[in-house]
């Protein structure tokens, strides 16, 4: 079983939660300060972009949308090559709070999207618990942000936004039948 | 002095729950594979471990019909580490400080000769 799993307890109710899990248009502190665009519906767009909206980091398209309790979506690195996988959220309520886990699933292997998801969701779990619990993320992230996007003019042509969606029309974010 | 983390500090101090996680690390298992791991511990006791691992959510149990996946969770390791060890990303932080103050002020760095010093920003992180 090629699946991923991590869990985090939050002090706050589900809603809550989800209504910052989901928000679109608007820049993401635990998503490394990414601008997260979120159309909630069934074959709606999931992107993570820097500020300017010129690079986009992951891509990927809802699946299933259960508010404010489950949302399932693609998920793609566009600068790696590996075929698409599949992100569960699943907000659980417990006790006052909210149990909150997120499954990586469908990775075709030991790929490079499978070793790379581990520098991502303990850290963004955590945050979302900060950013929840105390209203925001520490100075020190906001500082790495900051400095993340003062360096995106290293950053390679595959992460270009106008590159990826061209991508994206001639093929869709859609994950392989089988798992 | 407590905080929601002591029921990770406890599962961490058993060698055999270490033991456990580091199976866990390689994929999920279900508990029966996890038992015939550690033949000379009887399938009671690896439950009742796993039990403490579930308790500090180190392991997430994952029902499969009549199977039980037992996934390794790291996000409590993490905000240990965020916790205790986060002045490493501080200094993470100065280093691209000083990247930062070469691109926009001085210039590229000369290739021979001249170094720049990182001087670590002390940035307290909330927790």
């Amino acid at each position: 079983m090629i699946e991923k799993t991590y869990r985090i307890d939050i002090a706050a109710p589900v809603e809550r939660v989800w209504q910052e899990i989901t928000r679109t248009g608007s820049r993401c502190r635990p998503m490394f300060g990414t601008i997260q665009l979120l159309d909630l519906r069934p074959g709606g767009a999931v992107r993570h972009r820097s500020t300017n909206g010129r690079f986009t980091f992951v891509a990927g398209e809802v699946v299933e949308v259960v508010a404010p309790r489950r949302l399932v979506h693609t998920f793609v690195f566009p600068n790696l090559p590996d075929e698409p996988t599949l992100v569960t959220w699943e907000l659980t309520p417990s006790g006052a709070g909210t149990q909150v886990t997120v499954t990586h699933a469908r990775f075709a292997g030991k790929t490079k999207t499978w070793k790379a998801v581990d520098g991502g969701w303990p850290k963004i779990l955590r945050l979302y618990k900060q950013v929840i619990e105390t209203g925001d993320v520490g100075p020190g992230t906001k500082l790495q942000h900051g400095l993340m996007n003062a360096m995106s003019f290293v950053l390679p042509k595959s992460l270009r936004t106008d590159v990826i969606e061209a991508q994206i029309a001639a093929k869709p974010l859609r994950v392989p039948a089988t798992g | 002095v407590s905080d929601d983390l002591d029921p990770v500090w406890r599962a961490l101090a058993s060698p055999m729950r270490r033991a456990m996680l580091d199976v866990l690390r390689r994929g999920p298992r279900t508990t029966g594979e996890l038992a015939e791991r550690f033949p000379d511990v009887s399938r009671f006791a690896v439950m009742q471990h796993l039990g403490v691992l579930e308790e500090a959510q180190l392991v997430v149990a994952v029902r499969d019909g009549r199977e039980r996946w037992n996934h390794l969770n790291v996000v409590p390791i993490r905000r240990i580490y965020e916790r205790w060890v986060s002045r490493y990303d501080d200094v993470v932080a100065a280093d691209l400080t000083s990247l930062k103050a070469v691109a926009e002020g001085a210039g590229p760095p000369s290739r021979r000769g001249r170094r720049t010093t990182v001087r670590p920003v002390a940035v307290e992180e909330r927790t």
